[in-house]
């Protein structure tokens, strides 16, 4: 979900000019322009800076190679206005540090593309939205492990460290919860030390809604507002009518099997159970389980009585058998992964007994608390899933499929018999065009409930409106740098403390977020997971001259900046993947 | 006239296949990856891969191709990524909601050309004239997006008199089926967008009346009436009927600009329709949806420009289809 207000505007332009360069471009690739700055570099550096060499006094002064320019890839300002700020202010910040680095703003599938699927960028600033499963560390953990630093996995720094991934794997499967939050403070230690990646805000996340007329809200982790206690718990003050949730990004999937968002994963969770919740406070709670129980490898779960799909079938623990069993073998992008550690699943009546392959303390968080239950009856006959629209859903959730118009509503009706069901008699989600449409509906009553992640700052716009009331929480996301540990810069670990040590957080907070954000002090935010020993790296110009200087690093009286010559050469290359 | 009309149908076939290999190559060409746009970037190689996978986008360029044309021609246009439907149900619903626009809108925009342009005509150079040309002229010369923007601001943020966007109002209880188009929630909805594509498109028709009359009004059979003794607004009906013929051979142009042009209007006005579709298709690297909607445009356009030739022959006597 973007954070940010899209401009439709120029992004269409953008598009037309992009048809018009496709022919021209369409034929062969660019070189990667990382390389460019290098050539320029005959003459030899001023030698006053370089160390003095007492060993050999005679020898011809070495041509050192100078550090390319560094380049910070990024959202367009069109597509991610906040995002291109931030790295234009790092970008002039390392300049003026004497490491000269330019922005290099590109469109987001190729953004992704770069990052994700070929590791083609020197830095990467990323913004990791608060979604649910982020409450877990695991999705921040998981990638900084050697598994994932292949060239199209998660680990897009390329960190590999042995006593990290020992860490991680200890954390997977510790038994207590003490064992695994000590283990996960360590491996934000080592991130910390080593700095594969530089966190460096956490941003406030802002909520609004229609106070006027609905009352009984609940504030939530992560979204303050818009979240699923609200969904089900948000009472009209007047005439019972259906709860309007308004955004920008549009229903997509309604099939659990092949969604592969998070747009689509909230929808569904309105329609569809899962065993366990994470409640407001993020704690898990019961959910369609009434109980279960964790012994080492096994997980004994009991299904609450008498639950019931929209279709009037009884939910079964054959349900949630089959379910587990399906998710995994038709390879559902979003429950497939989070599945993958049970060895097998078997029910009897009400209650099922998973059996996992080793001891996973974040199973219940990441698997339990979000595969959807399926009815069997339905599934059972669906041979290629990624071919059925599903546009009739039949789940057990507190909300039932009503009608749905592509790109401009979603309408869902209470679930009456089920046993937590929603105070008002129904849901709907409208898409808008743009998120200044959300606000003026909002404004005008037409809506309930804003459905766009956005930050606290954009939500000046509606301060002080009358009947709507405004919350916000600090997020559990990070905005942060990956630095590609896979090239050589890189790969030395004064370059990144320093480099780090000259992200200016305060100047960013304060002229991208107007002041409301909060710095990171490690990848992980407060409280629960965090790692209260980490202060973060403090903005430190002369702190990362030192570090330079102290690795070799040769400052050129023309601005360029040498990598340390072969006699004195003090960087430290470690934990880098080729 | 049949091998004509054969001879019509195959060009018209070859020109399709012709937009839908451009196409089909040419979003391919976009660098950028459909399964990381759908996704965002929190994804894992495998889940990427079964996605790709998913969409077929593993197989070859060629295979591809060869799937999707014979798909097509049995009338299946594939799956969309975004939605997970099929796109030809996408394709009805978001046309049905473009047509409620387009149509009236040409209708309009025919209607008010063909009466001003007689009107102007008869009068040419009068202050009148002069008033109504220019006003349409600068509607026309003025950005589309800016036009609709001011419209919104004035008519709806300001004033309050019209909604600010969409189909219907948010929530409001759903009218099934055709008549939705006629609901009053609808109606108040299409208003504002409707008058600004229709004023946009006038000119074109109102100019080609006004030249063609203002010919036709100085022809001998007219001079002939007018020694008849005939009235001035007979006279003016007969040039009319006359200055009529210019105007078909208009409409498959117009036709097209108008659904280019309802793009821009309806992402302005949040229309749920084929333009704002496009849009949202290219963004999110929606194969299937991006050949559905060019294809249906592309088919659109060949089709009116072919019955457009063939009325032609019907108005015109003096053109014969051999």
């Amino acid at each position: 979900m973007p954070l940010q207000h899209r401009s439709q505007w120029a992004r269409w332009m953008a598009y037309v000019a992009v048809f018009a360069l496709i022919a021209a471009a369409c034929g062969d690739d660019e070189e990667p322009a990382t390389t460019a700055a290098a050539p320029a570099t005959t003459q030899a550096p001023a030698t006053t800076e370089a160390p003095a060499t007492t060993e050999a006094p005679m020898e011809e002064p070495e041509e050192l190679r100078p550090v390319p320019t560094l380049r910070i890839i990024t959202k367009t300002a069109a597509a991610g206005p906040p995002r291109y700020e931030q790295a234009r202010l790092i970008a002039e910040s390392w300049t003026a540090a004497g490491v000269p680095t330019e922005i290099e703003p590109v469109e987001d599938s190729e953004l992704g593309r770069r990052g994700f699927t070929v590791k083609d960028f020197d830095v990467y600033i990323i913004i990791y939205d608060p979604t649910t499963d982020r409450l877990d560390p695991e999705n921040f953990l998981a990638r900084f492990t050697t598994a994932k630093a292949v060239i199209d996995g998660s680990n897009l720094s390329g960190y590999t460290n042995p006593a990290y991934d020992d860490l991680y794997q200890a954390q997977v499967n510790a038994t207590t919860f003490e064992e695994r939050l000590a283990a996960v403070r360590e491996m934000q230690q080592l991130l910390h030390d080593h700095q594969p990646l530089a966190p460096f805000i956490h941003i406030v996340i802002g909520g609004a809604y229609n106070s006027a007329g609905w009352t009984n809200a609940t504030k939530s982790v992560g979204t303050p507002v818009y979240h699923f206690w609200n969904a089900i718990g948000l009472t009209p003050v007047g005439d019972p009518e259906p709860l309007v949730i308004g955004l920008t990004s549009g229903a997509q999937t309604l099939n659990p099997v092949v969604a592969a968002t998070s747009e689509a994963a909230v929808v569904i969770s309105h329609m569809y159970d899962p065993l366990l919740r994470i409640g407001p406070d993020g704690d898990l709670v019961n959910w369609s389980a009434s109980d279960y129980s964790i012994d080492g490898s096994t997980i004994s779960v009991t299904l609450r009585d008498g639950m019931t799909f929209h279709d009037g079938e009884a939910v079964t623990g054959e349900d949630v058998a089959f379910t587990f069993n399906y998710l995994v073998e038709k390879e559902s992008p979003l429950y497939g992964g989070r599945l993958s550690p049970i060895e097998s699943v078997t029910a009897e009546g009400n209650s099922v007994e998973i059996a996992l392959s080793a001891p996973n303390a974040a199973f219940a968080t990441t698997a339990l608390a979000q595969v959807p239950i399926l009815p069997q009856h339905v599934w059972s006959a669906i041979d290629d899933p990624s071919s059925f629209a599903n546009d009739d859903p039949i789940g057990s959730g507190p909300f039932k499929f009503e009608s749905r118009a592509l790109g401009e509503d979603l309408r869902l009706a209470a679930h009456t018999d089920h046993f937590s069901p929603p105070a008002a008699p129904g849901l709907v989600w409208v898409e808008f065009g743009s998120l200044d449409g959300v606000f003026a509906a909002l404004e005008a009553g037409e809506i309930d409930v804003l459905g766009d992640f956005v930050s606290l700052t954009q939500l000046a716009i509606l301060e002080g409106a009358e009947g709507i009331a405004i919350e916000s929480n600090t997020g559990h996301g990070v905005n942060a740098l990956h630095y590609n540990m896979r090239r050589e810069p890189f790969c030395d670990l004064h370059m990144r403390l320093a480099l780090s040590m000259l992200v200016p957080t305060e100047d960013m907070i304060d002229i991208v977020y107007e002041g409301v954000a909060a710095r990171s002090r490690g990848l992980i935010a407060p409280p629960l997971w965090a790692n209260p020993d980490l202060n973060g790296v403090p903005y430190d110009p002369d702190g990362a001259r030192g570090h330079l200087e102290a690795a070799g690093y040769v400052f050129g009286d023309d601005g360029t900046l040498y990598y340390p010559p072969s006699n004195a050469d003090n960087r430290d290359m470690s934990f880098c993947a080729s | 006239m049949t091998p004509y009309l054969t001879k019509r149908l195959g060009v018209m076939v070859f020109t399709l296949w012709i937009v839908v290999t451009v196409t089909f190559f040419l979003f391919r060409a976009v660098p950028g990856d459909p399964s990381l746009v759908l996704i965002g970037p929190e994804i894992e190689a495998s889940a990427a891969d079964s996605i790709r996978e998913s969409f077929g986008l593993d197989r070859s360029l060629g295979v591809q191709y060869w799937s999707y044309l014979t798909n097509a021609l049995q009338g299946d246009l594939g799956m969309s990524f975004r939605y997970r439907v099929p796109v030809s149900t996408v394709l009805s619903e978001k046309l049905a909601n473009t047509a409620v626009l387009v149509l009236p809108a040409m209708l309009v925009a025919f209607g008010l050309g063909a009466l001003l342009g007689s009107l102007t005509a008869s009068r040419p150079n009068s202050r009148l004239d002069r008033l109504i040309t220019q006003l349409f002229l600068s509607i026309k010369s003025a950005p589309s997006f800016w036009l609709a923007t001011m419209a919104l601001v004035i008519f709806s943020l300001s004033l309050g008199l019209t909604p600010s966007g969409g189909m219907t109002t948010p929530g409001a209880p759903r009218v099934e089926g055709f008549e939705r188009f006629f609901s009053g929630d609808v109606l108040s909805h299409l208003i504002l967008p409707l008058v600004i594509l229709a004023a946009i498109f006038t000119v074109e028709p109102l100019m080609t009346m006004r030249t063609s009359m203002i010919e036709i009004l100085n022809d001998d059979f007219l001079e002939f009436g007018h020694a008849k003794g005939f009235s001035r607004s007979r006279i003016t009906l007969h040039a009319a009927r006359n200055s009529l013929l210019p105007m078909v051979s208009l409409v498959p142009s117009i036709a097209g600009h108008l659904i280019a042009g309802s793009v821009i209007i309806e992402i302005v006005f949040s229309w749920p329709g084929m333009g704002r579709e496009i849009v949202d298709a290219v963004n999110r690297f929606d194969y299937p949806m991006m050949q559905g909607t060019f294809m249906a445009i592309a088919a659109l356009a060949i089709l009116v420009n072919a019955v457009a030739d063939i009325v032609y022959t019907y108005l015109d006597p003096r053109v014969r289809l051999t």
